[in-house]
């Protein structure tokens, strides 16, 4: 074990020292996104109730959702293209954590992504990694990716009764292009980059959706657009993030 | 620092003994020669996916392995049987769960040359159409995870996508692709047309008659979406005027465009004969019930075809549609419909 450490302590000063050694090129940086699903300031749990904008009891027992395209981008507008697709489940904890990326040295001003999968993308199940029709996030009769998936149950504001509440948002005119202001100081370290999602915002910034009486949408009819679009809306303002450095060589 | 080179001298070698293992673990699998008759376009095959002799032989036994439905009681060839050129005989087919969808199961010949699958065209892919059956709750009623982990759990299918694929770790991706590739080896090219077409046989005066008319644009006006040559379909989708008000919206369900309402896809006509019953519902029994359709049945409407908005109710005689008929059924292809590389 020992020598283990000592072997590990050598290489990466070998590492580190040959970065020093040629600073005309560019070095790098560790980054990694976290991704938490939040409710107002709480963390958000399945089957925990909760209550949306419009003043209905909820909880759901699925939350999936596509990130693409997700980038750092620097000061001077460049983008540095961390992850391509990554399917995001609330309840598969791994999920969550998007992998470590190397980043070359920069100041970077703001994170970028889409909810949803780019038209490229979206016309083929014949694909793998996160995309893989496996997870259950592809209209198998009309080749196109669920974007985003909640399904669970409300209290309606009418009767009063609990009933089932299934929102499948996707095709291609629900892809929403997002970015966020962050600041992120990449100098030979390592950050984190927590990406916070909030619920309860998707349903209420700015456009308020209700659950009751709009409780069952699919996104493959005409009277899903309007309800796309609202949502399309909402989804950039339910996104926010910061970045911290953990580790300064 | 005389650790570390014995370190780096352990390291060093397992590195390359990992990455020779991954190297054995993809052998190439044998190309498939596919033969395209003549009289056949080319085939556009994507370069994702070529045809080889141990993926087109995986995906004929996923075709025919219920193991891919919810209960493990049908295949796809549950509702495509060979003897009726893929397809079912019955107007609509009938799901694990005991319950009948509302279109007519469609034949698959010359799947290679179609880019859009099912009556509305809603999957952009023979691969991705794959899903479309496999996960229907009223078709075989299974997810992809769960046929995923059937097949890795199977005591020989994880070797056989090993063969055909490089890995033996099945996926939903490699699934789609197996059956992919079978079903572009069911081409049909050897008809009394085509040997008609090779100069090989004569067709009868009334099966001559029957071509002509087809063709004729004052009298069957077949042609302008059946078109004749190979295909015989422009792989459009159409409004024939089978309802003034749809009662299944067809193409309009993918596209949401209005002028898409009661559009369904043209389908080929070879072996047409034996696809029956006709149309996206299977609303007629005989090939002559169809001709008179678009003799004197048809209905206007908004989103009717151009061709049959023009076309003359009743133009065609008792005689010429029969003769039609006949020229249609030298589109059978016995060859096809028994050959035992599709069993």
């Amino acid at each position: 074990m020992k020598q283990f450490a000592l072997f590990l302590i050598v290489l990466c000063t070998i590492v580190i020292s040959s970065c020093r050694k040629d600073l005309d090129t560019k070095c790098k940086s560790y980054t990694r996104v976290t991704v938490t699903n939040l409710l107002g300031a709480e963390q958000f749990h399945l089957d925990s109730t909760y209550t949306n904008a419009a003043g209905e009891d909820y909880r759901a027992y699925m939350l999936k959702y596509y990130l693409s395209h997700m980038a750092l981008v620097n000061e001077n507008g460049e983008r540095v293209e961390l992850y391509a697709h990554e399917l995001i489940d609330q309840s598969v904890p791994s999920s969550l954590e998007l992998g470590d990326v190397t980043i070359p040295d920069g100041h970077y001003t703001s994170l970028e992504f889409n909810l949803g999968v780019d038209s490229l993308h979206n016309h083929s199940g014949d694909q793998g990694g996160d995309l893989d029709p496996m997870y259950g996030m592809i209209w198998t009769w009309n080749t196109g990716y669920i974007f985003f998936k909640h399904e669970g149950y409300f209290s309606s504001s009418t009767s009063g009764t609990e009933q089932p509440l299934i929102y499948h948002y996707g095709t291609d005119r629900a892809l929403a292009p997002i970015s966020i202001p962050l600041e992120l100081h990449a100098d030979r370290n390592a950050s984190v980059i927590n990406l916070q999602f909030d619920l309860n915002k998707l349903y209420s910034n700015p456009n308020t959706i209700a659950f009751t009486g709009n409780n069952n949408h699919q996104s493959l009819s005409t009277s899903d657009i309007p309800w796309i679009n609202a949502l399309r809306a909402n989804f950039p303002n339910a996104f926010s993030g910061s970045a911290f450095v953990f580790l300064q060589e | 620092m005389k650790k570390l080179i014995v370190a780096i001298f352990f390291v060093f070698p397992l590195l390359f003994v990992a990455c020779d293992k991954s190297e054995d673990e993809t052998p190439t699998a044998t190309p498939y020669n596919l033969v395209i008759p003549e009289g056949l376009p080319p085939m556009n095959i994507p370069s994702t996916n070529p045809l080889t002799v141990e993926g087109v032989a995986l995906g004929k036994r996923l075709f025919y392995d219920p193991i891919l439905s919810g209960d493990n009681t049908q295949s796809c060839a549950s509702c495509h049987l060979q003897e009726y050129g893929f397809t079912d005989p019955n107007q609509f087919s009938t799901g694990i769960d005991g319950i009948q969808g509302e279109r007519n199961a469609m034949p698959l010949i010359n799947l290679g040359w179609q880019t859009k699958f099912f009556w509305d065209g809603g999957a952009n892919g023979m691969e991705s159409q794959v899903m479309g059956p496999i996960t229907n709750p009223i078709e075989m009623h299974e997810t992809m995870a769960n046929a995923v982990a059937k097949l890795n759990g199977h005591l020989e299918y994880p070797e056989l996508f090993k063969a055909a694929f490089g890995s033996s770790q099945v996926t939903s991706q490699n699934i789609m692709r197996a059956i992919a590739q079978f079903e572009r080896t069911l081409i049909s090219g050897n008809s009394k047309y085509d040997q008609y077409m090779r100069g090989e046989v004569l067709l009868t005066a009334q099966e001559l008659n029957g071509k002509a008319l087809f063709e004729d644009m004052d009298k069957g006006d077949c042609v302008h979406c059946h078109s004749t040559g190979s295909t015989f379909s422009d792989f459009e989708f159409r409004n024939t005027g089978l309802d003034s008000i749809p009662v299944d919206e067809g193409r309009f369900r993918i596209t949401l465009n209005e002028s898409d309402k009661g559009k369904f896809k043209t389908p080929s006509l070879r072996n047409v004969e034996l696809t029956g019953p006709y149309m996206h519902d299977g609303r007629f029994q005989t090939l002559l019930e169809c001709v008179e359709h678009y003799n004197t049945g048809f209905h206007y409407s908004a989103n009717l075809d151009p061709n049959l908005y023009f076309a003359v109710k009743g133009r065609m005689t008792q005689q010429e549609m029969e003769d039609i008929v006949a020229f249609l059924k030298t589109l059978t292809d016995m060859e096809f419909v028994n050959n035992p590389a599709f069993h």
